[in-house]
């Protein structure tokens, strides 16, 4: 640029830096004022011609008030702070010239989003999630367990999290919904009956189920007595047991004889124990027993290591006739050689529910034989592994009080009462709907009611009064006004005058609580949060649920702000189990847990996997998480690390030795392990792969905006995507070569794909793997650390490739390379970190004029060591955080 | 104190006095053929059962001919009972027969004594491929016991069926068919 014009270009980007700041709209003549610069560095490329990267700067309007110009003008800002623009091989701009076009853009963009957030701040109102709402619930009516998300439409994403004020909207739909769910919450809260359901302690066995007993029959399962076979009940082999029925009838199910199950849970057989369905929701206690052993054609012998056994809560359809899947999973719990161990657990039943069983570490095989399908000496011509199940114990329920809690904070200590028939009555009494035993096998029965009981007062609306009082700043996290107040007692008071009884009447009011926008909503002020709503932006970060007690009594005591006591409540919070809730919502939405599920492996060529493989993946990016933030280790530890969090199935998964048994634990690494760190754990490359194939390019992307926070470029319109070949001809890494010969698609393709390259070195299921599985052509595989008994169809393909070069020249040859290199952007890694918690925690995307707050809390971590949980503190002590 | 003794005497007397008033239900004795007894173990399982039926006593078992006698009485046996009206034999029977079916998961049932004589019954000896298992036992008596004409059956260890049979109203060709019908021997 001549040095006359550059002048002039400088006065007119000062000149224009104080109008910016004289004028609110600002941003309006922001172009006039860079012209020069653009004209001289930009629309080279960038014109209505060449429009390269879909860019025209000549017809780019600088209205800023417009969402998509703002962020148009965000990326011409960041390229060329970055330097990536213009583009190395052209001439490079002098330096001050940058920094004043840099300062102009600034300015204006700061500006601009100034104007817009005046009256509303960064964060606009917005719901609670499903998950929030469900956390809530549990937290506020003590009842620790109830379900009612799968009741709520699912919430929307914006910005990778489903709690982003962009994303949740409201409809008609989601108001039913909240209706249902309200009334879920109030029949599961209020007690109706006078005293709790007696605890009772019942024992069951597996032999006696929908399912078991009929695989008993022909071999996937057998039973035992003092770890021998049970002589009443002889192994299957040429022959098979006939008539379930008529050995149901002569008791050969009901001796308490432990079940050894040798056929893994698949689509068409999943146990449980049919004899108990939950009748009470509440706490109950589970113990359960298992062992395992290696059955040899009738023989038992030790077991080849220390077996796992999964134990989920199943809940009944209907009557309970068939259908029943799994609900959730209690755990994995180690099955030691031929010596029963004992695992205790608390759970919290809802109703209609029991727990299901499945032998977790087998092989899916199937030893069942009808007419010519199946092993022809069915059991007796098996030698294998087995898990024994020798009993479960279910004692509950359990309450501690009476009425439980959840009624007394709806009703204080009134009174339950018996209510009388009677016609005359001026109050309809409430309706009850009589509780039975109505699922098909289940032996366990309802306690024998008599009369209706409920809440009686003496004095409706000065108890309706208090108890309101009393309920209503629990239900919305802040002081509630008369006014507000009123209204409601304004309801109860035509409910009565309509004939409701006190009980119902009350119910009716609750209900409009729970559906009202006060409880429902994150209710911030704009501007700076006021102590209720920083105590409850905390609690719904670190625990996913509204305050507690205690964070209450410190916004009383005007405690709240006190940074010695913030950083109290904070380590608090998170030691508290509570905040699982926080590791699971957290990571479930960044490092996209929740899709573990989404695909299925294909299982000709990954016949290893199965559902203890996924549910360890996932345990161990969760503990590995844990243990981040347990020791503050700081950002390199997001890519490498010396050591993993594993259990037996994983550690094999990963060709490491050594571990025995289900329990995730520490385990540290052998030198030069590809393992260590998010970037290799098996649940992230199984969430960038698709079942089948893997794609540089999606885990590329990945990498980049989830760990590096520099998302790439949504891909252009009508390019098809690059689908990789299963036959075993073409490598990904060579179709994508021709890919990129387009320097279109190039510009992107180079920063997107060397991570993507790097991570070919794992397969869909995040096994290492030297050479692409193939079901076309290729040598036979070795068995490896595949189960013996499970059939390997798929060959092994071209070799895998994972070398690569970075956009700055950097290359690397291997994933340990890469790691090393992304290791070494711990600033980097730790601004990304630090951008996900805050837009996790605050609602909202990261804004332009946010990035120095942001950048601040980095510096001040990386001060501090640049620990994980450093940057938690400070994150919530920055303005940020404490600000709408 | 000892007024209290003295009620207490007294109405010890009253009852004592009330209860001699009504007439004692006079037992009745029955024989029929059990049906169940497919192997001599189950003989011992219904002797475990009977001390759990109110008012049944098994006076003897006979687990050839599987005829059993029975002492019932009938005011405790019969959930109605009517000292003025007493039950007949048939409902005793039938109400023996539930509780016995109830007590053993209708493992066990009562049936007429013999329609023929023994002499004039045929042998019939099948022999299914089943495990060595009392369930599949009682799988494959259950599977032809109850056929009409069937006099009695027993099940060896081996699988070995022996039936007795009416031959006016039955044969071994119905026999293997009903053994086809049991569940799993369909398909070996």
């Amino acid at each position: 640029m001549p040095s006359l014009r550059r002048f002039f270009f400088l006065n007119a980007c000062l000149g224009l830096l104080s109008s910016v700041a004289l004028t609110a709209a600002g941003a309006e003549s922001i172009k006039p004022a860079i012209q020069p610069f653009l004209e001289a560095h930009c629309t080279g490329c960038h014109d209505a011609e060449t429009k390269k990267g879909n860019l025209d700067l000549t017809a780019l309007r600088d209205q800023l008030t417009e969402a998509e110009n703002f962020s148009r003008w965000v990326k011409i800002h960041d390229r060329i702070e970055s330097g990536e623009m213009p583009p190395k091989k052209k001439a490079r701009p002098p330096v001050a010239d940058v920094a004043a076009v840099k300062a102009v853009l600034s300015r204006a963009l700061l500006q601009a989003e100034a104007t817009k957030q005046v009256g509303g701040g960064r964060t606009t109102l917005h719901r609670m999630t499903r998950s929030e709402y469900e956390n809530t619930v549990r937290d506020l009516f003590a009842l620790p367990g109830i379900a009612v998300r799968a009741g709520l439409p699912a919430d929307g994403s914006a910005h990778g999290f489903d709690n982003n004020s962009d994303a949740l909207d409201i409809s008609h739909v989601n108001l039913a919904r909240y209706i249902d769910a309200a009334d879920t919450v109030l029949n599961m809260a209020i007690a109706t009956r006078p005293v709790a359901p007696a605890t009772s302690l019942v024992r069951l066995s597996l032999a006696r189920n929908y399912e078991p007993d009929i695989m008993l029959m022909q071999g996937d399962a057998m039973l035992f007595r003092d770890k021998k076979p049970d002589p009443v009940f002889p192994p299957a082999g040429e022959y098979a047991h006939v008539d379930q029925g008529a050995h149901e009838q002569i008791g050969i199910f009901d001796r308490m004889s432990s079940v050894g199950v040798f056929r893994h849970e698949d689509d068409s057989w999943n146990p449980y124990f049919r004899h108990f369905a939950s009748l009470y929701p509440g706490r109950y206690r589970i113990r359960a027993s298992f062992w395992s052993l290696t059955w040899d054609k009738g023989e038992v012998r030790p077991a080849r290591g220390v077996e796992a056994a999964r134990l989920s809560v199943v809940q009944f359809n209907e009557n309970g006739r068939g259908g029943q899947h799994p609900s959730y999973v209690l755990g994995y719990f180690a099955a030691p050689s031929l010596e029963s161990k004992v695992h205790e657990m608390n759970v919290w039943f809802n109703e209609k529910e029991t727990i299901g069983f499945n032998p977790a570490s087998l092989a899916p095989i199937r030893l069942y034989r009808i007419g010519n399908y199946g092993p022809k000496g069915r059991i007796m011509g098996y030698t294998g592994p087995c898990v024994v199940s020798d009993w479960v114990d279910i004692e509950g329920p359990f309450n501690d009080v009476w009425p439980p809690r959840s009624h007394q904070l709806l009703f204080g200590s009134l009174p339950i009462s018996e209510i009388k028939p009677d016609p005359k009555a001026a109050q309809r009494p409430p309706v009850r709907v009589p509780l039975r035993q109505d699922i098909i096998g289940c032996r366990n029965r309802p306690e024998t009611e008599k009369g209706v009981w409920s809440v009686t007062s003496a004095h409706p609306m000065a108890d309706a009064d208090k108890l309101l009082a009393d309920f209503l700043p629990k239900a919305f996290r802040r002081p509630v006004t008369a006014e507000t107040r009123a209204q409601y007692l304004a309801q109860f008071d035509l409910r009565v005058k309509a004939g409701d009884c006190f009980e119902t009447a009350m119910r009716w009011v609750y209900r409009a609580a729970l559906c009202s926008p006060d409880f429902l909503y994150h209710v911030e002020a704009p501007g700076k949060l006021d102590d209720y709503a920083l105590a409850s932006r905390l609690s719904y970060f670190l625990w996913n649920s509204q305050p507690d007690e205690l964070l209450a009594g410190l916004i009383t005591s005007g405690q709240i702000r006190d940074p010695k006591v913030l950083d109290q409540q904070i380590e608090r919070m998170l030691s508290d189990p509570k905040s699982d809730r926080f590791v699971e919502d957290f990571l479930g939405q960044w490092l996209k847990l929740r899709s573990i599920g989404v695909n299925d492996p294909d299982k000709k060529l990954y016949p290893e996997f199965n559902p203890y493989l996924q549910d360890s993946m996932v345990s161990e990016t969760r503990a590995y998480f844990r243990e981040l933030l347990e020791r503050n280790l700081d950002a390199s530890f997001l890519v490498r690390s010396d050591f993993a969090m594993l259990n037996e199935r994983l550690a094999v998964h990963y060709g490491i030795t050594g571990v025995s048994g289900p329990e995730i634990r520490k385990v540290t690494l052998p030198a030069g392990c590809v393992r260590g760190g998010f970037l290799t754990q098996a649940a992230l490359l199984k969430v960038t792969a698709n079942g089948t194939t893997t794609s540089p390019v999606v885990r590329g992307s990945f990498v980049m905006a989830r760990l590096l926070g520099r998302p790439p470029e949504p891909p252009p319109a009508n390019v098809p995507a690059v689908e990789p070949d299963v036959q075993g001809t073409t490598t990904i890494r060579e179709q994508l070569a021709k890919h990129r010969a387009d320097p279109a698609c190039a510009s992107c393709h180079t920063k997107i794909d060397p991570a993507g390259f790097a991570l070919e070195s794992f397969d869909v299921i995040g096994g290492q793997r030297g050479r692409y599985r193939s079901i076309g052509e290729g040598d036979v595989p070795p068995r490896g650390s595949i189960d013996p008994r499970i059939k390997i169809d798929f060959k092994l393909g071209p070799k895998v490739d994972a070398s690569g070069e970075l956009p700055d020249g950097r290359k690397f040859a291997d994933i340990l390379q890469l790691k090393d290199i992304l290791a070494n952007e711990r600033q980097l890694l730790l601004r990304n970190l630090a951008e996900q918690l805050t837009v996790y925690s605050t609602g909202h995307a990261l804004s332009f004029g946010d990035r120095t707050a942001l950048a601040e809390i980095v510096a001040r971590t990386e001060a501090q060591g640049g620990g994980m949980r450093t940057l938690i503190h400070e994150l919530i002590r920055s303005p940020l955080f404490q600000t709408r | 104190m000892r007024t209290f003794i003295s009620s207490l005497v007294f109405a010890s007397l009253f009852v004592a006095g009330l209860t001699a008033d009504l007439p004692a239900a006079p037992s009745v004795e029955i024989s029929r053929r059990v049906v169940g007894l497919f192997e001599p173990s189950r003989v011992e399982d219904l002797k475990e059962i009977v001390p759990t039926l109110p008012g049944v006593e098994l006076v003897r078992v006979d687990y050839a001919s599987t005829v059993a006698v029975w002492r019932l009485d009938p005011a405790l046996v019969m959930t109605n009972y009517n000292a003025k009206k007493p039950p007949s034999e048939e409902q005793l029977v039938q109400r023996l027969d539930s509780l016995l079916g109830a007590a053993s998961t209708r493992t066990f049932a009562l049936k007429p004594l013999a329609g023929i004589p023994s002499e004039k019954t045929t042998l019939i000896q099948l022999r299914p491929h089943i495990l060595d298992c009392r369930g599949c036992r009682y799988a494959v008596y259950n599977g032809i016991a109850k056929l009409e004409g069937v006099e009695s059956a027993t099940v060896g260890k081996d699988g070995a069926i022996s039936a007795r049979i009416d031959p006016a109203k039955t044969d071994q060709k119905t026999l293997d068919a009903a053994l086809k019908k049991v569940r799993g021997l369909e398909h070996p």
